[in-house]
C-alpha cells in the first residue's frame, strides 16, 4: 500500500479542499438528500472533510475515489474498512491482491455488502432504524445486559441482514471492540456498554468519532465527566432525537 | 447520517461525472523552493513502525535507489522531476522472511511539491511450536493438523518444529497433534520380595506395582489438541523481550521477580544441565532468544 503523507493534506486542505468540499455539498445534496440534511452544511463539511483525510490515509488520493469514499462513509461510516463487521474493508486494503486495483476492490466490495445488507433501496436499513426507535432506554441500557449472547439477540432483531452478514469470529472481534471503545469514552457499565454497543452496530463501529453522526460525538462531549449511566441517557435521548427527524423526512409510506 | 443508503444511491452517485474525475488531489503541496522534492517512508502495514536500513527505490525511466534510515524509516531523493514513479522495495535477506514481498506501484509526483510517499510492507505472521519430550528431545514424526485460522497440516521433522503462516489478524486457532507411538515403555518398577507369610514384616515392603496407574489411563498420549490465541511478543532484544520468548518456551514470567529466577533456573537445568543457575535472566538472554527465534 502507499500512503501520502500529511505533508499534502495539510496543504490539499487550502484551498483545494475547499473547492472540493463545495462541489460535493452540491452532489451530496443531489444523491444523498436525506444525510444533506439531517447533517446541514457545517456537519456535512466536516464529514467530507474528515472522510478525505482518511481516504487519503489509505492512499486512495485521487478525486474519484476520495468523492466515492465519502459517499460509503455516509453509509458504512467514516473509519468502515477498520471496522470488524466489515472484514471484506480492511480484506481489500491489505494489498495481497495487488494494490493497484485496491479501491476498486473496496468499492465493489461495500456495493455488494450494502445490496445484502442495507438493501438497493435502503430499506432493510431503514427499517433496523425505525425498530431501533422502538428500544426503551431500560431495554438498550439494560443494567443486566451480558456483553454477550444477550447482547447479541438484540442486534439480530434490530437488524436481521447484517447480523447474519457477520461470522462468528467477527462477533467476537465486534464485542472485544465494543469493550474496548466504550470504555475509551467512560461508559464502562453494563448496561451503557450495551448502548454503545448497538449503537455501533448501527452506526458503524467507530460511530463515536464519525462526523457523519456529530449528535453522538456532542453528547459525549456535553457529559464529560459525568457517570456512565448519565452519558448513556443524554447519548440515547440524542439517538432518539436523530431518529425522530430522519422519520420526519421519510416518504409518508415508510417501511416499518 | 441516516446511514440509510441503499446500493442504488451509492452506485448512481458514483456514476456522475464529478465521481468518475481521476485527477490527484495530493498535488498541491508546494516546495518552498520552487523545486520537486522526494522522500519515501517505509513502514510496517500493521502497526506503522518504521523500517529501517532497507532498500527503496523510485523509478522514472531509470532507477534510483536508496535506504531508508533508522528511526524514521526515510529516504530522502532529494530533487526529482515531477512525474509517473513506480515505488518498490528490495528487502534485505533479514527481513525477507519476515515480510511480504512488496507489490510495487505507481504514483504521481507532481511539479514543485514536497512529496512524501509511505510504503506499507506487510509482516508475515507465522504460528511456530516446537514439540519436544520430558528430556528437552525434539520429537519427530509426529502428525499435525491445523484446522483454523488456516487449513494445514504436515509431519513433524528432526527438529520437532510445527511452523505454519497465517492471516496477521487471526491469532485464534486449532491444532491437532498426533504424537508417534515410540513403543517405548518406562521400566516396571521393581517387585517387593515375597513376604514370608509366617513372619510378615512391619512396615510392609512397598511394592511398586500397587501404584501403576490402571491399564485405560497408562497408555501413551498420543492425541493432543491445541486451542491457541497467540498474543505479540515484544520483539526486541531486553528485558521484556527476553522474557515474552522465555514465557513461550514454557517457563512463565511475570513482572513478579522471583517467578523469574525460578523460571530461569529451570531454563538452565532443562536446556543448559546446569542445576546449579544463577537464575539471572541476563545469563540466558542470548541462549533463549537462540531457541526461540531460530528453532
Amino acid at each position: 500500500m502507499l500512503v501520502v503523507r500529511q505533508g499534502q493534506l495539510a496543504v490539499f486542505e487550502e484551498p483545494l479542499l475547499q473547492q472540493f468540499e463545495t462541489a460535493m455539498l452540491a452532489r451530496t445534496q443531489r444523491y444523498f438528500p436525506m444525510d444533506a440534511a439531517l447533517l446541514g452544511e457545517a456537519h456535512l463539511r466536516a464529514a467530507i472533510r474528515q472522510a478525505a483525510r482518511k481516504a487519503f490515509a489509505l492512499g486512495f488520493t485521487e478525486q474519484s475515489q476520495v468523492c466515492r469514499y465519502f459517499d460509503l462513509s455516509l453509509c458504512l461510516g467514516t473509519a468502515f474498512p477498520s471496522d470488524p463487521l466489515l472484514p471484506w474493508g480492511e480484506a481489500c486494503l491489505t494489498g495481497t491482491r495487488g494494490e493497484s486495483g485496491a479501491f476498486e476492490q473496496l468499492f465493489d466490495a461495500a456495493v455488494s455488502y450494502i445490496e445484502a445488507v442495507s438493501g438497493e433501496d435502503g430499506e432493510y436499513a431503514t427499517r433496523a432504524i425505525v425498530r431501533a426507535r422502538a428500544l426503551s432506554f431500560a431495554e438498550a441500557a439494560n443494567p443486566n445486559a451480558d456483553h454477550g449472547p444477550s447482547t447479541l439477540r438484540i442486534l439480530r432483531k434490530l437488524w436481521p441482514q447484517k447480523f447474519r452478514r457477520s461470522s462468528g469470529d467477527d462477533q467476537a472481534r465486534f464485542l472485544a471492540l465494543a469493550g474496548q471503545l466504550s470504555r475509551r469514552d467512560d461508559l464502562d457499565a453494563p448496561g451503557p456498554r450495551q448502548l454503545y454497543t448497538i449503537l455501533m452496530f448501527l452506526l458503524g463501529s467507530h460511530f463515536a468519532r464519525d462526523a457523519t453522526i456529530p449528535w453522538a460525538r456532542e453528547a459525549l462531549i456535553a457529559t464529560t465527566g459525568a457517570s456512565p449511566e448519565k452519558r448513556a441517557r443524554t447519548l440515547y435521548d440524542a439517538g432518539m432525537g436523530f431518529i425522530d427527524a430522519f422519520r420526519a423526512l421519510l416518504p409518508s409510506k415508510a417501511p416499518n | 447520517m441516516g446511514k440509510t443508503s441503499g446500493s442504488n444511491q451509492i452506485t448512481a452517485a458514483a456514476a456522475d461525472p464529478f465521481a468518475g474525475d481521476a485527477k490527484p488531489l495530493a498535488a498541491v503541496a508546494t516546495c518552498k523552493k520552487g523545486k520537486t522534492r522526494l522522500t519515501v517512508h517505509l513502514v510496517r502495514f500493521d502497526n506503522g513502525v518504521a523500517v529501517p536500513n532497507e532498500t527503496v527505490s523510485a523509478s522514472k525511466g531509470w532507477w534510483p535507489t536508496k535506504k531508508t534510515t533508522a528511526g524514521t524509516g526515510a529516504a530522502d531523493f532529494g530533487e526529482v522531476d515531477a512525474g509517473s514513479y513506480s515505488f518498490d522495495v528490495t528487502l534485505s535477506t533479514a527481513n525477507k522472511s519476515k515480510f511480504k514481498p512488496y507489490t510495487a506501484h505507481t504514483a504521481s509526483v507532481p511539479e514543485q511539491v514536497d512529496f512524501h510517499a509511505t510504503l506499507k510492507i506487510a509482516p508475515v505472521y507465522r504460528v511456530r511450536i516446537v514439540l519436544f519430550d520430558k528430556a528437552a528431545k525434539a520429537t519427530s514424526g509426529a502428525q499435525w493438523t491445523m484446522t483454523s485460522p488456516v487449513a494445514a497440516s504436515g509431519t513433524t521433522g528432526a527438529n520437532g518444529l510445527i511452523e505454519v503462516e497465517i492471516p496477521w489478524r487471526d491469532t485464534a486457532g486449532k491444532l491437532t497433534v498426533k504424537l508417534p507411538d515410540t513403543g517405548a515403555k518406562e521400566p516396571a518398577p521393581a517387585a517387593a520380595p515375597a513376604p514370608n507369610p509366617n513372619n510378615p514384616a512391619y512396615p510392609l515392603a512397598i511394592d511398586g506395582n500397587h501404584f501403576l496407574p490402571k491399564e485405560e489411563k497408562a497408555k501413551a498420549l498420543t492425541d493432543v489438541t491445541l486451542t491457541y490465541d497467540l498474543e505479540h511478543i515484544t520483539d526486541a532484544d531486553n528485558e521484556d523481550g527476553w522474557k515474552s520468548r522465555l514465557t513461550n518456551l514454557g517457563f512463565p514470567c511475570t513482572n513478579d521477580a522471583p517467578r523469574v529466577t525460578r523460571s530461569v533456573k529451570a531454563f538452565q537445568r532443562l536446556h543448559k544441565n546446569d542445576f546449579a543457575g544463577s537464575g539471572n535472566l541476563s545469563d540466558v538472554s542470548a541462549d533463549v532468544k537462540k531457541l526461540h527465534d531460530t528453532t
